[in-house]
């Protein structure tokens, strides 16, 4: 079980990694690291956003990440002046019983006006295969003209993930892709759990308990922008 | 409709054209079978097909048979159309080497394969087709087609694709799929085709129906509506909150699917026959479009807990 650490690691990443570890029966503080972690990541990326003609950035998140991971990215950017819209999907991921991944989009949340956005910013707490993002990626750049580029956050990764997600786009689109991750390890369990990982499954982690498509979580951003101006 | 088997192929083949030409089918589908270089782009071609027939016929599949890998000389995907008594074989060829060449022995094969579906098929007509990556061989190859071939045998150029979604941005298969799932989401069309992937992978299938029923049943969700029927309607409570709310939200019910869209940014979705289940007590708890939209996610994602529990409907035997 090998764990490299990217020149992106700062001696902070490293400390709130190994705090993942820390926190596998606090929730709470479990989030809080998550945001920690969302925040170093976007500081990596905040200055190429900002020196680019068009700085809009489009921030896609799973459910399970929007108020954690996301929420630590996008105040971030924002601080950074940085004008973002915010896109969540709730996947059921599931394994087909020919052992293929997919992630099909139940319920999802997309910010008006998100077309004119020319960045793309994905976030994902591990990124194991590359099913999840793959998904959540071609929901958005079929409608999005001009896309700059797509970059991929996640503080974690199995080796592999990149050239993965990369072979499952045209050359045109994987050229666009940016990854940024403090950690990448070579093992897989046979559900495709990256070892150690961010120290097992995400919705337990964040105390969940499953995903957001099964337990009908609705993540505080999504309703505060949804609802706040409803009866 | 019955299939002839492999060994009433065979003993036809011995039977009517000599030991010879029986141990060349043998060696045809022997080759077939160790083929791994052409089997991706089989695979590609075979999934743009079984779509293709799909949204031909969306309501009647099962007289649709597709097969691979058939005993036959022409091998790589055989379909018949039963509801046109006519029966279409594949010979793919993934190069742009000699091998994807029309010769001679490509047109003794088609004439063989010809004969051998009237007289153990039933079908009246067989069209093949020398199916290949490269658009130059293509082209060669249609000015190689002997004239007594012409007008049933083809050659037909189709790309080999870096991956699923090259072949469905760059086909006609989106338009097809979009025939079977009446959705707007972008992604969904990418599911439908990685689902139907899967299952051709497991070969457990005689007709297109098959595949669907067994996509119906892997599926969670089965993004194939249009192979569902629902005479369901919105219950009554349900629109009493959808109309109070009509400034801020749209609302559709297609097929057994009702779609939200909150402030023209939140879609969710629910099965409306999961909905008209929902007890008084639920009923009475949900008041505001907020309390609605949480019940939608809650009532889909039991749905798909359910139907992640052990059974055998669907089953396709």
């Amino acid at each position: 079980m090998n764990r490299v650490y990217t020149p992106i690691a700062t001696a902070e990443a490293k400390r709130q990694l190994n705090n993942l570890f820390a926190h596998l029966d606090a929730p709470k503080r479990y989030q809080e690291t998550m945001v920690a972690l969302g925040r170093l990541l976007a500081e990596e990326v905040s200055p190429l956003l900002k020196s680019k003609t068009h700085t809009g950035t489009l921030i896609v998140s799973t459910a399970e990440d929007a108020d954690f991971l996301q929420y630590g990215v996008s105040s971030t950017l924002q601080n950074q002046g940085i004008d973002t819209k915010l896109a969540v999907f709730w996947n059921h991921h599931y394994q087909l019983p020919n052992h293929a991944s997919v992630a099909p989009i139940l319920h999802r949340f997309i910010e008006p006006n998100f077309e004119q956005m020319h960045n793309i910013v994905i976030v994902k707490s591990i990124m194991s295969g590359s099913c999840v993002v793959r998904t959540n990626l071609i929901e958005m750049i079929d409608k999005m003209e001009d896309i700059e580029d797509i970059f991929i956050l996640s503080p974690v990764a199995h080796k592999d993930s990149e050239s993965k997600l990369k072979a499952e786009f045209p050359d045109e689109i994987a050229s666009k892709f940016k990854f940024y991750c403090f950690a990448l390890d070579d093992e897989k369990t046979e559900q495709g759990e990256v070892q150690p990982g961010i120290g097992g499954q995400i919705y337990e982690l964040l105390g969940l308990v499953k995903q957001p498509a099964l337990s009908g979580y609705i993540p505080e951003v999504v309703s505060k922008l949804s609802f706040q101006n409803l009866a | 409709m019955s299939q002839p088997d492999k060994g009433e192929v065979i003993a036809f083949v011995k039977n009517n054209y000599g030991e010879k030409i029986k141990n060349k089918l043998e060696n045809v589908h022997r080759g077939g079978n160790n083929n791994y270089k052409g089997r991706d782009y089989e695979n590609q071609f075979l999934l743009y097909r079984v779509f293709e027939i799909a949204a031909k016929y969306p309501h009647n599949c099962e007289n649709q048979i597709i097969e691979t890998q058939a005993v036959s000389f022409v091998d790589d995907i055989c379909h018949i159309d039963y509801e046109e008594n006519t029966k279409y074989n594949y010979q793919a060829k993934n190069s742009s080497l000699a091998s994807a060449d029309w010769t001679q022995e490509t047109s003794e094969r088609f004439k063989l394969q010809r004969e051998i579906d009237i007289a153990l098929y039933g079908i009246s007509r067989t069209k093949n087709t020398l199916l290949v990556s490269d658009p130059k061989k293509d082209l060669a190859n249609q000015g190689k087609i002997p004239i007594e071939l012409q007008g049933q045998d083809t050659s037909q150029y189709f790309k080999c694709h870096k991956n699923i979604y090259d072949l469905l941005m760059n086909t006609d298969l989106k338009q097809h799929i979009s025939k079977l799932i009446d959705d707007t989401f972008s992604s969904r069309y990418d599911y439908a085709a990685v689902l139907i992937h899967g299952i051709l992978q497991s070969g457990n299938y005689a007709t297109i129906n098959d595949i669907f029923c067994q996509a119906e049943f892997e599926g969670r969700p089965s993004p194939f509506i249009k192979f569902r029927k629902s005479e369901a309607q919105i219950p009554k409570w349900v629109m009493q909150i959808l109309t109070k709310n009509s400034h801020y939200l749209s609302y559709g019910l297609n097929y057994d699917v009702l779609t939200v869209t909150v402030n023209q940014s939140f879609t969710a979705t629910c099965n409306i026959n999961s909905l008209n289940k929902v007890s008084s007590e639920v009923r009475e708890e949900v008041q505001s479009i907020q309390d609605l939209i949480a019940l939608f996610l809650s009532i889909t994602g039991s749905d798909i807990e359910q139907s992640l529990k052990p059974s055998t409907k669907g089953e396709v035997k």
